[in-house]
């Protein structure tokens, strides 16, 4: 508790308090946007950090992350339009309700429960994430190896439409990370006699492309269809259409804990996501309702049941991050550039060599948490008219910023081109149903996958009849193939029921 | 996604992973000329190969697919507004790339505005000059004041 209170302390600074409450001003601002989301957001956040001191910094990074998981609710609810993916479920009983005159009402059930969702996902984050970090310290190169081979092919898994298309974009991730001066030799790969190659590329142009450059791309082509949707939110005299009553409190409470568990659960492995655990969350809730034919038209717990589970993502994808130094998602893969630019490498050594920063950003989470019910709350109206901003006008301004974020930390105008051919390259993968995520995610995992690769060839002599000496290996290695086959058979079934379907 | 992107693809994916194994790992990679715990081309040649099987299983199996039902027709899966949208931004950003190196920042940061709201049809010409003068005397503000930087 005591190093907490010093987190704490450490984030009472007027300055820290003011960077979370701008991140979490600006999160909202971008998850309210449509299409716009918070590893995008995070993305195009982190070199404009560079001049910050690090728990300034890392912490307005986390309150842009939870503000627009927050704020992606608000298009969901007003223009039946997801901020992200995550937020779908949110507009299948938000958006009747805003029909019905209730947009009020479901915006700060929205608020409430995604705040719940986030807290106690923090909460669970302080909890575990040390204690697990303990264990992590008794693993050794060898285990490591298998670890990270487990948790790519897992992502690759779960993240892209088909294993093998997961498996090649964490390949190709694993691949670029290669580019650049080799560690133990000294040896250049992949240069091309390019000077500017020599240190490799870095993450910020690369995330950047792939996730804000190709997304507006995307955004440029679909330019009509979004737009067309805005639409001004009905609006009613009756005070009940505004406010949440004690009854729906109490139907509400039950979804809330729910959605939280579920997304906590979910945000800790690997992979899976703010999408999988709201769509999850309130395919339960509508289970487990007396009457579930209300969800679709209306229910106020659907609304509950999506939003916690989102928000609750976000800090217990952490755990791993903190706890192992691997990045479950994308946010929290661009957050480990965020700390290896303030010289600060995630995983169990935090804790002991970072402690005061550690602790000042759990400290800053919870603050970002309340940020978040107060900015919401009061903004509620200013984030209503946000959502209606055409596109023509985002576009621009989102490209600019990408292009001054990645040139000061990209190196200069090389950094832009990475950005813009990652950029394309980001286009046609998504086109091409290929991951993202896994990409990413493999390009940041690369190089300590390569450095405990050759630790744990040293350790056994290249053999692996050695690896006997390595049970907790063995164990992930075979998991990795149970995982692999247990995929491809879900992925195999999946596609014959859509085959069926299509064909009747 | 229509079987016949899918096979072009792997079919890419494939070719790349060749051409990487043969030509490029070879040629970009040199090996150190003393005993080293892992060669640094070992990596890059897992990613490589990896790449050619899964790539070369996903042609048969697509293949295999397509034998069995006609599949959904290549056209469409790219539409014609995604292809200007891509050559569009993609284009600016290299005639802005070219102004930073050739001209000055603050030409390729306004070209990019004013050349990106072109690309969205905007007809109004005080939104021409007020956006990208705001966005550049922000960048100048936060950058040149405020941390002391200097963009360019």
């Amino acid at each position: 508790m005591e190093p907490l209170i010093a987190g704490f302390d450490a984030v009472l600074d007027i300055n820290i308090v003011l960077w979370i409450a701008a991140g979490v001003l600006l999160g909202y601002v971008v998850g309210a946007i449509p299409g716009l989301g918070k590893s995008m957001a995070t993305a195009v956040a982190i070199p404009l950090t560079f001049y910050i001191e690090p728990l300034a910094s890392i912490s307005f990074l986390v309150g842009i992350s939870k503000g627009s998981a927050a704020g992606s609710a608000v298009s969901a609810i007003l223009l039946n339009t997801p901020g992200e993916a995550s937020s779908a479920p949110t507009t299948l009983d938000g958006y009747p309700l805003a029909r019905q005159g209730k947009g009020q009402k479901a915006l700060k059930m929205g608020l409430f429960a995604s705040v719940i969702g986030d807290f106690t996902a923090t909460v669970t984050l302080i909890a575990i994430a040390e204690p697990l970090a303990r264990v992590a310290l008794l693993i050794g190169p060898v285990e490591l190896t298998a670890i990270l081979m487990f948790s790519l092919t897992f992502i690759a898994g779960l993240s892209a439409k088909s294993l093998s298309k997961g498996l090649i974009s964490g390949l190709i991730g694993i691949l670029i990370a290669t580019v650049g001066t080799e560690s133990e030799t000294a040896i250049e790969r992949f240069t091309f006699d390019t000077l500017e190659l020599f240190d490799g590329l870095s993450l910020i142009p690369v995330a950047v492309g792939m996730l804000a450059v190709a997304e507006m791309i995307r955004q440029t082509a679909n330019r009509h269809e979004i737009d067309s949707t805005t639409e001004l939110l009905s609006k009613s005299q009756n005070k009940a259409d505004k406010t949440i009553s004690w009854s729906e409190w109490r139907q509400c409470l039950p979804a809330i804990a729910r959605g939280s568990g579920i997304g906590i659960g979910i945000g800790i492995l690997p992979g899976l996501g703010a999408t999988v655990a709201s769509f999850l969350s309130y395919g339960m809730t509508q289970r487990a309702a007396k009457d579930p034919e209300r969800f679709g038209k209306g229910a106020i717990e659907g609304v509950a049941a999506a939003e916690s589970a989102d928000n609750a993502v976000v800090p217990s994808s952490f755990v791993p991050l903190f706890a192992l130094g691997i990045p479950g998602n994308v946010v929290a893969a661009i957050m480990i550039g965020a700390f290896l630019m303030h010289g600060v490498t995630p995983g169990p050594l935090i804790f002991t060599e970072q402690p005061k920063l550690i602790y000042g950003i759990y400290a800053a989470m919870i603050f970002a948490s309340v940020s978040l019910l107060v900015i919401g709350y009061f903004g509620q109206q200013f984030f209503a008219r946000v959502v209606q901003v055409p596109l023509k006008y985002i576009v621009p301004v989102v490209l600019f910023l990408c292009s001054i974020g990645t040139y000061l930390q990209g190196g200069g105008v090389f950094g832009v081109g990475v950005m813009v051919v990652f950029g394309v390259f980001g286009f046609l993968f998504n086109k091409l149903q290929y991951s993202f995520v896994t990409f990413l995610i493999g390009f940041v995992i690369g190089p300590s996958f390569e450095l405990s690769l050759r630790q744990a060839l040293a350790l056994t002599d290249a053999d692996a009849a050695n690896l006997t000496n390595y049970p907790i290996a063995i164990f992930f290695a075979l998991l990795t193939l149970v995982a692999a086959f247990g995929i491809a058979m879900r992925q195999r079934a999946l596609s014959g029921v859509q085959k069926k379907e299509s064909a009747a | 996604m229509p079987k016949r992107a899918e096979l072009i693809s792997s079919g890419v994916l494939l070719a790349f992973g060749l051409l990487l194994v043969f030509f490029i790992i070879p040629n970009q990679i040199g090996l150190p000329d003393y005993e080293v715990t892992m060669s640094p081309r070992l990596l890059p040649y897992i990613c490589a190969i990896g790449i050619i099987v899964l790539s070369g299983s996903q042609i048969i199996q697509h293949l295999l697919a397509r034998h069995r039902d006609s599949g959904v027709p290549f056209k469409g899966w790219f539409t014609a507004a995604e292809g200007k949208a891509l050559v569009g931004i993609a284009g600016l950003f290299i005639i802005c790339i070219a102004l930073f190196i050739h001209a000055a920042p603050i030409v390729a940061g306004g070209v990019l505005v004013v050349g990106l709201l072109a690309l969205f049809g905007e007809r109004n010409i005080l939104i021409y000059v007020a956006l990208p003068t705001a966005l550049l005397l922000a960048t100048y503000l936060i950058f040149y004041q405020v941390l002391g930087t200097a963009i360019g």
